[in-house]
């Protein structure tokens, strides 16, 4: 948070929090909280499932460290009134348009995080794009991208897909299997790794104050594992989480089966990871948002 | 690979073998691997440079040890079933002398990797789907406790005093620090991303833990369990794996799966100060008791490398069986 003016709210609690210390008022360690918001959109069922998993498995990892993490569910339209009562560090859902936008407006109006785990819509991350908001779910410009030269059709490109084996993928597959009995799918590992990655920003920053949990998920060397095999971390210019795709083609039993990964190189000396995955979605040159920046000039 | 012909090579290694050991007095050194995917435990003449024997397990062996008596090979076996503790699931114990499973002891779901204490009373096993590391006594084969560490639990480390053992876990990017007086968790620190190997220095000063995904080889100040410093391995694009410390604690050797490549740290300044490329996909790797020689597993060459450390060049490759895993060193 450096060369961020403190704003008064932060201020106060600062205030409070060092009258405590004062004091010397036993205080148990904040819980993170987070709160899962539901809407409509295809994805809400499934992305609220790896919302859960994610909190159960940071409650387990928290254990180790005496930290603890708070889920709460709500309503699109009752997000607002949770925000005021409780302020939690993050919002998780947008999986429709129209409630990532109203979650984006609502995050940056009260000072919380709002994860996008939902909406691939370009305008969240362009014009409309805003400092609170990081999109874990890929842009559909990233959708396209990762599609280019296929001329077939039938292609999809998908954010997860059960079948995925390697990095840990295998074993997040069967831990989500085994509690909900229903495969991952993209809004599930969505919702999962939302959780995940504010969990570890808390853990690291030791924060659970969303500008700082913020500062750490903006931080340059910041990396994040959703075992997808690369290391994930969030677009300076957009907020957007830059991470591989994959494509699928319709199976013969019905679903889908993977066909690739895109991007469908292996890291060397002529990409860097980072460099690979930015070729998916929009650039710092083509990105039409404004409102970030990343802590860049 | 069939039966058949794993029968036919070890035969005629064992021949090979044989006139080589009547050829030199002095014991071979051996190396013992496992194979993934063919279910079997080689035995390497790491002088002869060839497979002396193959020994089959039945299930998907991966972590390999010693006893510290060298009498003993425990070799961890999964099933099929990760999330479902069955007979299957065990630590496999082979004579070193006849080369035969003697015994299965039971230690947790799916174990994967393992650490031996020096005094060779006890084993303790990560378990992967399960979250949790097994202490099993070796003297009973019985499970003593089981210990919730982190999750996705992997890499596992005996200090060189027995006190204390370090168990990675990949999903929670953690290490968990079991004290064995009491075999209770006594501490949990994170590293860096997706953790995988751990390995003490020769005088338990430090630790080193691999993390896959960031490319990177965490530095641990193993008297008070903190991380204390970052080596970027490959520029962070390597997906290092196996570590391994030379017997004077000056060196640390960690296999790079991704780059295909092991990278050569010096402990002191810990820079990296040799890169020698080897099969692909090394996990597994080991050194010999001298420290002369480094032995890297190659998962999809199905081979051993075999690396002069004073060179730092491969001087030998060393078909074993398929998709080979871990590996251990003969006394």
């Amino acid at each position: 948070m450096t060369g961020e003016t403190v704003g008064r709210r932060e201020f106060l609690r600062s205030a409070v929090h060092g009258c405590a210390a004062l004091l010397a008022l036993p205080r148990a360690p904040e819980a993170l909280r987070v709160a899962l918001v539901t809407s409509a959109g295809a994805g809400a069922a499934s992305g609220g499932r790896g919302v859960t998993l994610g909190v159960e498995e940071a409650a387990r990892t928290g254990a180790l460290f005496g930290q603890r993490i708070e889920l709460r569910t709500v309503a699109a339209g009752a997000a607002e009134r949770l925000v005021r009562a409780e302020r939690p560090t993050a919002l998780i859902g947008g999986w429709d348009p129209a409630s990532a936008r109203a979650l984006g407006a609502l995050a940056d109006a009260a000072g919380v995080l709002f994860l996008n785990a939902g909406s691939p819509a370009d305008a969240l991350r362009g014009a409309e794009c805003r400092r609170n908001v990081f999109h874990v779910e890929a842009s559909d410009a990233m959708y396209r991208d990762a599609l280019a030269g296929d001329a077939g059709g039938a292609t999809r490109a998908v954010l997860w897909h059960p079948a995925l084996e390697r990095f840990g993928a295998a074993q997040l597959n069967d831990r989500f299997r085994a509690r909900f009995h229903t495969a991952m799918d993209g809004p599930a590992w969505a919702g999962w790794m939302a959780v995940k990655l504010l969990w570890e920003a808390s853990l690291r920053a030791r924060t659970t104050d969303p500008a700082g949990v913020r500062a750490w998920l903006e931080r340059e060397g910041t990396q994040l594992d959703g075992h997808k095999g690369w290391p994930l971390s969030f677009r300076a210019w957009d907020h957007q989480l830059r991470q591989p795709l994959y494509r699928v083609a319709p199976a013969a039993g019905g679903g889908t089966r993977l066909v690739g990964e895109v991007p469908t190189r292996a890291p060397d000396a002529a990409g860097s990871s980072r460099e690979l995955l930015d070729r998916l979605g929009a650039g710092p040159s083509t990105s039409t948002c404004r409102r970030i920046h990343g802590g860049k000039p | 690979m069939s039966g058949r012909s794993t029968t036919r090579r070890a035969g005629t290694a064992l021949a090979a073998g044989a006139l080589l050991a009547l050829a030199r007095p002095a014991p071979a050194q051996l190396l013992y691997v496992s194979n993934e995917a063919a279910r079997t435990v080689s035995v390497v003449d790491a002088a002869a440079r060839r497979v002396v024997a193959t020994i089959p397990v039945g299930v998907r062996p991966r972590g390999i040890q010693l006893s510290p008596d060298g009498r003993r090979v425990y070799v961890a076996l999964s099933d099929e079933h990760p999330r479902v503790q069955s007979g299957r699931d065990a630590v496999a114990v082979i004579d070193a002398a006849t080369r035969r499973v003697v015994a299965r002891y039971a230690a947790g779901t799916d174990p994967e990797q393992f650490g031996v204490t020096p005094d060779g009373t006890r084993l303790y096993a990560s378990n992967e789907d399960a979250g949790t590391a097994s202490v099993t006594s070796l003297r009973t084969g019985r499970t003593m406790a089981t210990l919730v560490v982190g999750i996705e639990p992997e890499g596992v480390a005996v200090s060189p005093d027995g006190r204390w053992v370090y168990v990675t876990a990949e999903t929670s990017n953690t290490v968990s620090v079991i004290d064995t007086r009491r075999e209770k968790v006594a501490a949990s620190f994170l590293v860096d991303v997706r953790p995988r190997a751990a390995a003490f220095a020769p005088d338990g000063s430090r630790a080193y833990v691999t993390n896959e995904i960031s490319g990177t080889l965490s530095v641990i100040d193993a008297r008070r369990h903190e991380v204390t410093g970052s080596v970027e391995l490959e520029r962070g694009e390597g997906k290092p794996v196996g570590v391994v410390v030379s017997p004077d604690g000056a060196r640390v050797y960690v296999a790079n799966g991704g780059a295909g490549a092991v990278s050569v740290v010096d402990a002191r300044t810990l820079r990296v100060v040799g890169r020698v490329p080897v099969g692909r996909r090394p996990w597994g790797i080991a050194l010999s008791r001298d420290g002369r020689w480094l032995y890297t597993v190659n998962g999809l060459s199905n081979s051993v490398s075999v690396v002069d450390t004073r060179t730092l060049r491969v001087v030998a490759t060393i078909p074993v069986g398929a998709r080979p895993w871990g590996i251990a060193v003969g006394r």
